[in-house]
């Protein structure tokens, strides 16, 4: 899997989840640039996230997600 | 020794940045660990020992968790492999325990037996220990340093004097903010003198000195007065005078201290979070506490509200939501706790969690209504903000009495004093006079919680007069605030940052 085909499954699930069609994220997208992505969001992301790609994030890797970009990354080791 | 002494202010602050700036480079983490040591000493002399233990067993326990966690990675996949990984969790309990232990002992103990012996009618005697002073914070600093070399997050440090710099650095031994490691550790090393972040620092530290000396210690004289009166006598409008003075005295004291850390920070050239973003203009306590000692919430839901809730999600398929719920009240809990040790600390913990887990409810709820019915989430309207903003200061006002009640059995007669059920007369003479001579103090300290200042630097930013204006008038405002402030120094009667006390 490349980047931008990880990105791009991460859009669709920002849009299903945070409930906006119109959402574009992008390697430096980070909470405050998106509505509603609180704590409960945050560990509905990861949770949502880990189902798709089937993998398990550690506690430090979450703690350590400064924007989606890191996120992607992390996903990428692990698949 | 505090840091709006004078001692502190015109000897050990002057002379230890000249220090740090005249040595060698190599040398000035060490001229820092040295300084940052002294300042304790000259703090709490008593305790200098349990600072220098607590350095030592985290710096051994890092250690030990990174070698064992390399050995670990060496030999994945075989049982030895496993072994290792067991062994660096081993040790990172060990030190969660020996830190937590530390904090109870001190913290708690007397607390515990007071509460045996007053449900069990029992006659233990209570133990006489004293507080060490920033003992919650740099307990906090110590467990990041180890949890973070566990999670991967940071490397260990081999050099101890980088593990002694991180636990007691001297700015936010105290009180904090409580920087994580993982943010410390790239900041041990290659710091350059910057103009723009060094003059940055100064205006802070400035700021800071003028929230405290002539904001908060200036209301809080009549605050001290209002919460030791009689409940009987003190009148419904001295009542609510008394706990909004609090609310000012509160963020001034604290907001100014985090400025004073955050710049004295910026003058050795580390870089620390803020700790505060204008928290009375929040429109829910979810989002005040986002914005109230912004790191410590980040320590809780990094280091108690992730871990909880990764925990409760582990195979037993809970609701997220449950899974949110109950991190939340562990961490809650965890926080009162934090602040102090009364059952009023508890209480106060526990009413921000069912505010949280109520706005929480209803927000779960109306996504999911939008979700069912289709419907897109209406902008906020200014009726609903206005609102929205009221209900957030009701809600901060009765905490508030929470938290500077002497004990859990004040709060009610207090509150019952702010609506006159306790046959207190709505105002006399005394209200009016204290009213007067603080008048200015709640007029300017209320305004300035706001972020009025920020909305006029961004305003005076669109009109190349007005930035000019304010190039010119801005060093003036500063120099003003700094000698008002200097003048307060040496005027004023001591009082001690309120935070000091946890």
């Amino acid at each position: 899997m490349t980047h931008e085909e990880v990105m791009h499954t991460l859009q669709d699930i920002f849009r299903e989840l945070f409930d906006d069609e119109d959402i574009i994220i992008k390697d430096t997208t980070t909470a405050a640039d998106i509505d509603d992505w609180d704590s409960l969001m945050h560990m509905e992301l990861i949770a949502t996230v880990e189902a798709h790609f089937h993998i398990r994030f550690t506690i430090g890797e979450i703690n350590s997600f400064a924007n989606v970009g890191e996120m992607c990354d992390c996903i990428l080791r692990h698949v | 020794m505090s840091m709006t002494s004078t001692f502190f202010l015109f000897l050990f602050f002057p002379m230890t940045l000249a220090g740090y700036y005249l040595i060698r480079k190599d040398l000035r983490n060490c001229f820092l660990v040295a300084a940052s040591l002294l300042f304790y000493m000259l703090c709490d002399f008593d305790y200098i020992l349990l600072l220098l233990l607590s350095i030592l067993v985290n710096y051994l326990m890092g250690i030990l968790i990174d070698y064992n966690l390399v050995l670990a990675e060496k030999r994945k996949g075989d049982p030895a492999g496993k072994t290792y990984q067991r062994t660096a969790k081993f040790y990172l309990v060990l030190s969660i325990v020996f830190n937590f232990e530390l904090l109870l002992y001190y913290k708690y103990f007397i607390f515990a037996v007071d509460t045996v012996n007053t449900l069990f009618r029992l006659d233990f005697t209570v133990p006489v220990i004293g507080l060490p002073i920033g003992i919650s914070f740099f307990t906090f600093r110590a467990v990041s340093y180890c949890l973070d070399i566990y999670w991967r997050t940071a490397p260990v440090q081999k050099n101890p004097l980088n593990v002694a710099l991180y636990i007691s650095f001297f700015p936010q031994v105290t009180m904090g903010p409580i920087t994580g490691y993982k943010d410390f550790a790239p900041q041990l090393h290659g710091r350059k003198f910057e103009f723009d972040i060094f003059s940055e620092g100064m205006k802070q530290i400035v700021a800071g000195l003028f929230k405290k000396l002539v904001l908060a210690d200036s209301i809080g004289r009549m605050v001290d007065y209002v919460f030791a009166m009689n409940h009987s006598d003190r009148t419904v409008v001295m009542a609510w005078m008394g706990i909004a003075g609090y609310l000012i005295q509160l963020y001034y004291d604290f907001s100014g201290y985090s400025d004073m850390a955050i710049g004295l920070g910026k003058l050795f050239g580390f870089q620390t979070p803020k700790n505060f973003e204008y928290p009375y203009a929040a429109k829910s306590v979810v989002d005040y506490w986002g914005r109230w000692h912004i790191t410590l919430g980040t320590w809780l839901k990094g280091y108690i509200y992730t871990p909880v809730f990764r925990s409760m999600m582990q195979g037993k398929h809970s609701p997220l939501f449950v899974c949110d719920i109950i991190a939340l009240l562990a961490t809650w809990m965890f926080s009162g706790l934090w602040h102090g040790a009364a059952w009023h600390f508890v209480c106060w913990g526990l009413y921000q969690f069912a505010f949280i887990a109520l706005e929480r409810t209803i927000e779960n709820y109306q996504k999911k209504r939008r979700k069912r019915l289709k419907l897109k989430k209406q902008p906020e309207t200014r009726r609903h903000a206005v609102l929205a903003h009221i209900y957030l200061i009701v809600v901060v006002i009765f905490g508030q009495i929470m938290f500077r009640v002497n004990g859990f059995w004040n709060y009610f007669p207090y509150v019952g004093s702010m609506f006159g059920l306790l046959g207190n007369p709505v105002i006399n003479n005394l209200t009016v006079f204290y009213w007067k001579q603080n008048a200015p103090l709640f007029i300017v300290g209320g305004i300035f919680c706001f972020p009025i200042a920020c909305k006029l630097e961004n305003f005076s930013d669109k009109h190349y007069t007005l930035q000019c204006i304010r190039t010119l008038i801005q060093p003036v405002i500063y120099a003003a605030m700094a000698l008002i402030s200097i003048a307060f120094v040496f005027t004023s009667t001591y009082q001690a940052f309120i935070y000091f006390q946890f």
